[in-house]
């Protein structure tokens, strides 16, 4: 008897539960940015970092300006997460970005870097692309680089290591799931005698993902 | 003379159509709240009203412009309650140009007071009013203008995916206005349902 009692109202509750959640159990959608990133063997920092919430919505981390001497010093750092999980579409965006940047005493300078990382999926297609990421003023030991550099392009820093510009990495099958993340200034620190990696820093770093 | 969004960054296009907004510009300083962004429409439209409070919600982050000036930009938002981020980047400072009279900035809107769907197109547009926090990047500018403003997202509309180069998106702040294409990124409508339920996942599955 009881049980028929508190069966009743449950039981119509608990279908439409599952009915409604069944569907939705295999979308995702994941963003995360973050402006600076310095790992050495003294030090972690991550500066401006923002996670998308696991249901969507929006977020934002800003600093006026960061100052790690010796390493790095920029200002106007953000970055912003935003997206939405969703029946028909999924989607997710990411902007991670910096100013007036300059890496191990202006081995590396730029006045600005951008990070732009894109992920939707409707049900038909699945794509994520980082359009609209750019590098502004960029001087790489002492070397202009005005245009754009392909993704994953990498330069030899002697003595320190070797930086790969506009790092992209793809994810997902084109169909039901993508994802990107974008790390527009990535530095591995190296031992100059051994060449084992002793650090990074990673500057504008976009990440976004999704699946339906 | 107090200095003024609305005043310096008319289009020449726009002055005729906007004399009389720029009038009232030059006599009250671009404080707090002293302008509201709903008079300054593209292409001199006044209000922009006309569309239909919106019971669906939008989500939406990227960028407009290219190069030395441009805008990053990320938002949701859905009747009575929503966020925006905005970022404008002037790389050569205070200039002349219409998006860069007061130099870089950034705006954190926090709250919404109107959700409608745009009447040009009410299949794909939204448009929205809010208020938040302007800080300016210059310093002796951002002494004078830095505050509480109210805003208003003119048209944001989703177009499909992916959304650069088709998705668009239309901002004014004060007299400071932006519209474009993105260049980077997407911004998503999140239909609702037939039977008036969103099927978002958090409010589903939340008991």
């Amino acid at each position: 008897m009881n049980t028929t009692l508190l069966s009743r109202p449950i039981l119509p509750f608990l279908a439409l539960v599952t009915a409604a959640v069944v569907p939705l159990q295999a979308q995702t959608t994941s963003a995360s940015g973050v402006a600076a990133v310095v790992r050495t063997l003294t030090l972690s920092q991550q500066l401006a970092g923002a996670t998308l919430p696991t249901y969507g919505g929006v977020n934002t981390s800003s600093l006026d300006a960061a100052s790690l001497p010796g390493l790095l010093s920029a200002s106007a750092l953000n970055s912003t997460t935003t997206g939405m999980l969703d029946v028909q579409d999924v989607s997710a965006q990411t902007t991670s970005e910096l100013g007036s940047l300059q890496i191990l005493n202006g081995l590396i300078s730029a006045q600005q870097v951008l990070a732009v990382a894109s992920s939707y999926a409707n049900g038909a297609t699945a794509g994520s692309d980082a359009v609209g990421s750019q590098l502004v003023g960029l001087v790489v030991a002492g070397q202009s680089i005005s245009s754009m550099p392909a993704p994953n392009t990498r330069i030899s820093l002697p003595g320190v290591g070797y930086v790969v510009l506009n790092e992209q990495t793809v994810t997902g099958n084109g169909s039901t799931a993508s994802g990107i993340t974008v790390n527009m200034i990535h530095v591995v620190l190296q031992n100059a005698l051994t060449g084992l990696k002793t650090g990074e820093i990673i500057l504008g770093s976009a990440k976004s993902a999704v699946s339906l | 003379m107090h200095r003024s969004l609305q005043s310096a960054l008319l289009p020449g296009a726009l002055v005729l159509l906007l004399g009389a907004v720029a009038c009232n510009a030059d006599e009250q300083p671009l404080g707090p709240g002293a302008v509201d962004p709903g008079t300054v429409m593209p292409g001199g439209k006044p209000g922009g009203g006309g569309g239909e409070e919106a019971s669906d919600r939008m989500t939406g982050g990227g960028k407009l412009g290219e190069d030395r000036d441009f805008a990053t930009f990320g938002f949701q938002v859905r009747p009575g309650q929503g966020e925006l981020e905005w970022q404008q980047h002037c790389l050569d400072g205070v200039t002349s140009t219409p998006t860069c009279t007061f130099g870089g900035f950034s705006f954190h809107g926090s709250t919404i007071t109107s959700y409608t769907t745009n009447p040009d197109d009410p299949a794909h547009c939204r448009t929205w009013t809010g208020s938040g926090e302007v800080k300016l990047r210059d310093p002796a500018l951002a002494a004078q203008y830095d505050g509480t403003y109210t805003y208003r997202v003119d048209k944001a509309c989703d177009y499909g995916e992916p959304g650069h180069d088709t998705d668009y998106m239309s901002f004014t702040l004060a007299s400071y206005h932006r519209e474009a294409r993105l260049t980077g990124g997407n911004i998503q409508l999140h239909a609702e349902q037939k039977n008036g339920q969103h099927t978002i996942a958090m409010e589903v599955i939340t008991p």
